[in-house]
């Protein structure tokens, strides 16, 4: 059961990854075609500018944040980690989840409510005389928070049942990027 | 009380000085010492962010850019389409203060964002910066313009040039790669963009203004904190500052741009009158395009009135200011009269 | 003002950072409570509503996430390998030149990319696995490569420069060309520490190697086609006015893409990890950035940067303190504080303060980007320290890396004092 929720999470946030990695290549098509579409034809893809910022850029930056998360992959800076050692290790791990998955819910409770404002206002941008909405945009965020807060919550679960070393929590935070590649 | 005030812009740009500068000034002289102010940076609040900042109550007073955000403030937005009636800095400055304080529409926005409106200014009338010379409409053809707003993009594409979409912070780096010919806007961006060291030309061919500002929105909830009195008093400081904001952006800066553009060798062209005319018609034209624009963009009912009211109060200003002249004390007296003393403080912006 | 707030907040973060939170939450959390302290709940909660979305949504941000791919792909399908090699052969009488060849590399990724963390991003991936493999200590090799990085900032075009010509009022173009020879400076400083090193300690960068190791049939001059042609794609797009250095990220990635396809080096698979790398960086390297956004807001909202600027500046000062206030100020800031926020919220205080010491400001435009520099990658918050753990997490940890950098910052403070006590060393070229 719960070795199917950890499988059921990681493909999940696997998921969340390749949709990143969409964002990525559609924005470098973007870019490239409104370049060349600009030098040869003169005639720039419209609202460029905008769509990269206003969609491409928040889906790459938050949208896999729980990727990262679950891959234990957000930097920390290690200075005093010989100290840590046995059962403060397993403290101050609990510590350093719990305050995540704070502030997980805080981000993903308040761009939410941003969200909210952000669609009832109907927010658009004006690229030259083309309105773009952008309120969809903010949506990604609560999204992304919640789900890195979801993440937050099993290790912070698997701390405290001192689960993490298990193989299944082991292949729940693997790192792999796709096959060995030489 | 000390009020958190936001310019959203660094101490060169006349929305910190002498904007912000004045108020912070004013504000204990107009209020007996109860209000006084605290000038933030743009590291705290900045023109994008704004909104966020005022509705949080993290910035009280804030420099708001209704273009920046027109979804939530269309009625206040649209009048930034009305570039091109834009002739005198002075005039624009008062008859959007007055607009915005007359619309309804206007202010259900504001109630709605969270914030009072308490004034709004102008730039200079927009000219063309160059890399390339222009006399005729056929030197224009095919140039690739950085615009600044809707109606300067829709006057480019009218005459034959290609608008290109760059954002303000890019615009040096998009002119000295070539990937822009030029910009339309205000001469003072020569010395606050740095384009002095780019631009070849300026093309005298007045592009209106940019006049759709909100120079002071108050935090609603600060606002109902402060005293009817108090309310008033802030009023009359602001009123102050915003002349003498247009007075350095609409006039002095631009001016002492010009002077250091000479200075650095840019030349001054005065277009043929063909390119006179063609502004000319583009204008009436896109007076209408402007209505279909409120309607089907912005989602506003009524547009035809809205843009005809503020046709009059451009031509009552313009009347005022030729009776009173330029100089800021005889204009901050007038808007005080015609637009601020008439409004009710106990209610206003409640 | 609550200037005791900002200090505590600066304590509560060290302790944070020092438990082994993640630098980004360490950063959210206490500038969502400073803030609640200082103004209340509501405000608090705006900053972390609006935050994330402002910073992120940014047009000139995009390009990072481009340049990291550029150098993930170009590091995947190998086509940077050689480069090292020729590299390597021209200089192998040369002890670090390996070394050498990859600060060299920044220092030329640097005339094309604009921001020293893009630049970072795109040679790290590419020159760190090579010089490991060459022998290099890791800390050495990564430290070498997040300060390499600095030079993309330095060398034109440059946001930071960008940004205090327009604040300062200053013109860019005069500040670009002192940029010019302070990037140089920075790279042959480099340059002679790596040399310096590998005769002094050639466990930490091999000496020159005897004969060469791998390809010794083959010719790596006639292999490097496919960088060069990427460098000229990039370069002559960037100067023919094609596209913008923004843009610039883009056209490099793609023509990276259509080079390595060309070339039938670039399986699905490989692909698939250059872009999964991509965005990792990008989301842990952004997360960070929206925390360092957030925490200036904190320290411009309880005015501690600006107190200890003009407490330091109400000293009556003479030039040569002044200018060591100057220097120890941003070593300070520069460790808490992203480079845009620091810069914004110190320049009103010194400003006026450098107009009334008559000191030219295209000259300070140039000390100050070099200084901030500087702060990116000084402990804790060093975000090309961050990057450079991110592309070569599996070679040194974020401590060999902070280490490696020491001698670096070591050689940043010798230009430092050289620029303070030789301005003509600048202004020489700017006038
Ligand atoms: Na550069
Ligand atoms: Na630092």
């Amino acid at each position: 059961m719960r070795s199917a929720a950890l499988t059921l999470l990681r493909h999940l946030t696997n998921v969340l990854a390749l949709v990143g990695a969409l964002g990525v290549i559609a924005m470098l098509l973007h870019v490239t075609v409104d370049v060349i579409s600009r030098q040869l034809f003169q005639r720039p893809v419209p609202a460029t500018v905008e769509i990269v910022s206003r969609y491409y850029m928040v889906l790459i930056s938050f949208l896999p944040l729980a990727w990262t998360e679950r891959r234990n992959e957000m930097i920390t800076v290690d200075i005093l980690s010989g100290l840590f050692r046995g059962p403060l290790d397993r403290i101050n791990m609990a510590f350093v989840h719990l305050l995540s998955l704070a502030a997980f819910i805080f981000l993903a409770y308040t761009t939410w409510s941003a969200a909210l404002r952000e669609y009832e206002a109907g927010s658009f941008v004006m690229s030259l005389s083309v309105a773009v909405p952008i309120w969809p945009g903010y949506f990604l965020l609560p999204l992304a928070f919640a789900l890195a807060s979801l993440i937050s919550a099993v290790k912070l679960y698997l701390c405290l049942a001192g689960r993490e070393r298990e193989p299944e929590s082991e292949a729940f935070f693997e790192t792999d990027n796709g096959g060995p590649v030489q | 009380e000390e009020l958190r005030l936001a310019p959203g812009a660094p101490p060169s740009h006349p929305a910190h000085t002498p904007l912000y500068v004045t108020l912070a000034e004013e504000l204990p002289k107009e209020t007996d010492g109860t209000l006084t102010g605290n000038i933030l940076g743009p590291e705290v609040a900045n023109v994008g962010n704004m909104k966020g900042a005022l509705q949080s109550g993290v910035v009280q007073v804030g420099n708001l850019l209704p273009l920046y955000f027109p979804g939530d403030l269309p009625n206040s937005a649209l009048m930034g389409d009305l570039a091109f009636l834009g002739r005198d800095p002075q005039v624009m400055g008062a008859a959007m203060t007055e607009y915005v304080v007359t619309c309804e529409d206007c202010q259900e926005e504001f109630k709605k964002l969270g914030a009072v409106f308490a004034g709004a200014g102008s730039s200079d009338v927009y000219v063309l910066l160059t890399t390339k010379p222009v006399r005729t409409p056929d030197d224009i053809k095919g140039m690739r313009l950085r615009s600044g707003g809707s109606p300067f993009a829709r006057w480019a594409e009218y005459i034959g040039a290609s608008p290109v979409n760059v954002p303000v912070n890019d615009t040096f780096e998009s002119m000295s790669q070539g990937v822009i010919d030029g910009t339309m806007g205000s001469a003072a961006d020569l010395t606050s963009y740095r384009l002095i060291d780019l631009a070849k030309y300026i093309i005298d061919l007045p592009l209106g203004t940019y006049h759709a500002t909100v120079n002071f929105a108050v935090n609603t909830d600060a606002w109902k904190a402060m005293s009817p009195e108090q309310r008033r008093g802030f009023v009359r400081a602001a009123n102050k500052a915003n002349i003498a904001f247009t007075q350095t952006w609409g006039y002095e800066r631009s001016n002492v741009a010009r002077e250091e553009a000479e200075k650095a060798g840019l030349e001054v062209i005065k277009p043929d009158q063909a390119l006179f005319d063609v502004t000319e018609s583009f204008v009436e034209d896109d007076l209408k395009a402007v209505v279909g624009i409120a309607e089907s963009q912005y989602g506003i009912t009524d547009a035809e009135a809205k843009i005809a009211r503020f046709r009059e109060l451009v031509e009552k200003w313009t009347k005022i200011i030729d009776e009173v002249g330029h100089e800021p004390e005889a204009i901050a007296a007038a808007t005080q009269k015609e637009v601020w003393d008439k409004v009710d403080y106990e209610s206003y912006g409640m | 003002m609550s200037i005791t707030t900002g200090l505590l907040g600066i304590c509560a973060l060290l302790v944070l950072l020092a438990l082994r939170v993640p630098v980004a939450v360490a950063l959210i959390l206490v500038s969502f409570g400073g803030i609640w302290l200082m103004l209340g709940f509501t405000p608090a909660v705006g900053i972390l509503a609006t935050t994330p979305y402002d910073f992120v949504a940014s047009w000139t941000l995009s390009a990072v996430p481009m340049f990291l791919l550029m150098g993930f792909v170009a590091y995947h399908a190998g086509l940077t390998t050689r480069l090292f090699e020729a590299a390597d052969r021209l200089l192998r009488h040369l002890p670090g030149g390996l070394g050498m060849a990859a600060v060299l590399g920044c220092t030329g990724f640097a005339a094309v990319c604009g921001s020293s963390l893009a630049c970072a991003a795109a040679m790290g991936r590419i020159a760190i696995p090579e010089m490991i493999r060459a022998g290099y200590r890791a800390s050495f090799a990564t430290g070498a490569l997040a300060a390499g990085g600095t030079i993309g900032a330095l060398i034109p075009p440059s946001i930071l420069m960008i940004i205090y010509g327009v604040f300062a009022e200053t013109s860019v173009t005069k500040v670009f060309l002192g940029g010019i020879s302070v990037g140089i400076m920075t790279a042959v400083a480099y340059c002679l520490l790596i040399v310096a090193v590998a005769k002094l300690r050639p466990d930490i960068v091999p000496l020159a190697k005897e004969g060469s190791s791998l390809h010794a049939e083959s010719n790596p001059f006639l292999e490097i086609w496919p960088i060069l042609l990427m460098i000229v794609v990039v370069f002559g797009g960037l100067f023919g006015g094609v596209f913008t250095a923004t843009e610039a990220g883009a056209i490099g990635a793609a023509s990276a893409i259509v080079i390595a396809v060309a070339m039938g080096r670039l399986p699905w698979a490989r692909f698939r990890k250059a872009l999964l790398e991509t965005v990792g960086t990008t989301v842990s390297l952004f997360i960070i950035g929206v925390g360092a956004v957030m925490f200036t807001r904190f320290l411009g909202l309880s005015g501690t940067a600006g107190f200890i600027s003009s407490t330091l500046t109400a000293w009556d000062l003479s030039y040569a303190e002044l200018m060591i206030m100057i220097v120890v100020l941003y070593l300070i800031l520069g460790m808490f504080m992203e480079p845009f926020g620091a810069m914004l919220i110190t320049l009103p205080v010194l400003l006026p303060l450098l107009n009334a010491a008559s000191v030219n400001l295209v000259w300070f435009g140039v000390l100050l980007v070099k200084l901030l520099e500087v702060g990116m990658i000084t402990p804790p918050l060093g975000m090309n320290v961050f990057v450079i753990r991110n592309v070569a997490h599996q070679y040194a940890s974020l401590n060999d890396i902070f280490r490696g950098v020491a001698l670096f910052i070591a050689a940043d403070i010798v230009i430092l004092a050289l620029l303070i006590m030789f301005p003509q060393l600048v202004t020489a070229l700017t006038g």
